[in-house]
């Protein structure tokens, strides 16, 4: 029994990727979404710092791994959001690793950018609305074997040791629990990108949405939060802007899915179908 | 205010001396043989808010093994029994006579401090390195220019840094520098 399962990735080559016909930008729409990341019930998300600070009353503290805030509230922070997101979208649209060469002409690069390429696409820092803040005990990170061509998708159980029994948890990290806001801004993004992104980002217009994974602790079921769309600004044509209601957001958003899942090649079809398969065997 | 009290209120450093505490500091926290790193440093230090006393009880507990961290691979148990060696020492003997603000400048001044410390020294060094140098940092990860044959010789980005007194840290003349720098202008006419 595994708690991972890992995925190829498509072709890294950009000449051989899939046309998804994203240099038309003619037809690209600009304005934010707004995102509400929630986490799953029984799990929690913990966006490390680096830091350590001292959780409990004097005399019964206890160090513990910080988690990001930003003046004193809970966050999110985007560049995580942003990094977790274009990892989903490089797999589904055999865009290249960044992290070995960028090329600067894929989907992916095209998108989010590269070196020497601002992105279209930027996520601000999600602050909570209704969290909850703890501390618990996780087991201590070790370096992952990342598959050499590709990425590992965590499910949603335990870290366990190649005997099967669970990895001891010892490292105390502060935790939170609820709804974070955020917005993603685009510009001249085509209605296929942005239905990739929604895809990406684990919403998938009513098909079976699997859990976008941020923070620490992925790799051991932690770190799941559900993405939904709670409102949206569109600057029209004619730069008219219209303030859209989250419902009509849902339907816009529906359509732009619609578009993604033409434009899918069947490798990132198989992705899909894959990334549902893991989720839905975790809840059976 | 009474003149007691306003003498006891431990007085504003000058970054001369701060600096020069801070080389201290990241000299007992860099002595072999486990030596303590930046991002140890920073874990601890970076969150200080002006309360000495926690940020001792925090040295001590992590030290002890408190929260799991000194359990984390890469020698970090040993990191942070150094750290709190020597900042432990420092808190109980000197932070009295600190104010806090230069407190936080002092813990930022022996990270950077210790940052540049690290940089390898000797050629010996460089190759116990896998002949790497970090990247994100002066000289490191040089970007080298492809096509054409590759000389034997050393590029100036390979050879190893010249030696210093203090393995990266300030010396003496750049110390006389810095006051130099921070001396006070005269003051202008209208001021």
């Amino acid at each position: 029994m595994t708690y991972y399962h890992d995925v190829a990735r498509a072709p890294a080559d950009p000449a051989a990727a899939v046309d998804h016909g994203f240099d038309d930008v003619s037809r690209g729409i600009s304005g934010w979404l707004l995102l509400d990341y929630t986490t799953l019930r029984g799990k929690f998300v913990s966006p490390g710092t680096g830091r350590l600070v001292l959780r409990g009353s004097e005399g019964s503290e206890v160090p513990a791994a910080e988690a990001a805030r930003s003046l004193g509230r809970p966050v999110l922070p985007g560049t995580g959001i942003k990094g977790a997101v274009r990892t989903v979208f490089e797999v589904l649209t055999g865009s290249c690793d960044p992290t070995r060469r960028g090329c600067n002409s894929c989907a992916a690069c095209r998108l989010f950018g590269a070196l020497g390429r601002r992105g279209r696409l930027g996520f601000d820092d999600a602050v909570g609305q209704e969290v909850t803040e703890g501390a618990e005990r996780v087991p201590i990170p070790f370096k992952p074997r990342k598959p050499a061509d590709g990425i590992r998708l965590y499910d949603l159980g335990p870290a366990l040791l190649q005997t099967g029994a669970r990895v001891e948890e010892k490292l105390v990290r502060e935790v939170f629990r609820g709804t974070f806001r955020g917005r993603m801004a685009f510009h001249h993004a085509t209605p296929g990108e942005l239905g990739l992104v929604l895809l990406a980002l684990g919403w998938d217009g009513g098909g079976v949405p699997f859990p976008l994974r941020l923070g620490g602790v992925r790799f051991h079921g932690e770190g799941a939060a559900s993405v939904s769309v709670a409102g949206a600004f569109l600057a029209g044509e004619s730069l008219h802007r219209e303030r859209l209601e989250a419902a009509d957001a849902q339907t816009r958003a529906t359509e732009w899915a619609h578009e993604a899942h033409e434009r899918l090649g069947p490798k990132a079809r198989a992705v899909l179908a894959e990334v549902a398969r893991v989720v839905q065997e975790r809840r059976s | 205010m009474s003149e007691r009290s306003a003498e006891a209120a431990p007085r504003q450093r000058t970054t001369v001396e701060i600096v020069e505490c801070a080389q201290r500091l990241s000299q007992e926290l860099a002595a072999l043989p486990t030596p303590a790193d930046r991002s140890a440093l920073n874990a601890v230090t970076s969150a200080f808010a002006g309360d000495v006393s926690a940020l001792r009880r925090t040295l001590r507990l992590a030290a002890s093994g408190s929260g799991g961290h000194a359990e984390r691979g890469g020698g970090y148990r040993e990191k942070l029994e150094r750290l709190e060696g020597v900042l432990g020492a420092f808190l109980d003997d000197e932070a009295s006579r600190w104010r806090a603000a230069d407190l936080a400048t002092l813990f930022g001044w022996t990270a950077r401090l210790l940052y540049a410390g690290s940089e390898p020294t000797s050629a010996s060094e460089v190759a116990d390195r896998g002949g790497k140098k970090r990247s994100g940092r002066p000289g490191g990860g040089r970007h080298r220019p492809s096509g054409g044959r590759r000389s034997l010789e050393p590029t100036p980005s390979d050879r190893p840094p010249a030696q210093t007194n203090m393995r990266g840290g300030l010396g003496g003349k750049s110390l006389a520098a810095l006051e130099q720098l921070l001396k006070p202008k005269p003051e202008s006419e209208g001021d």
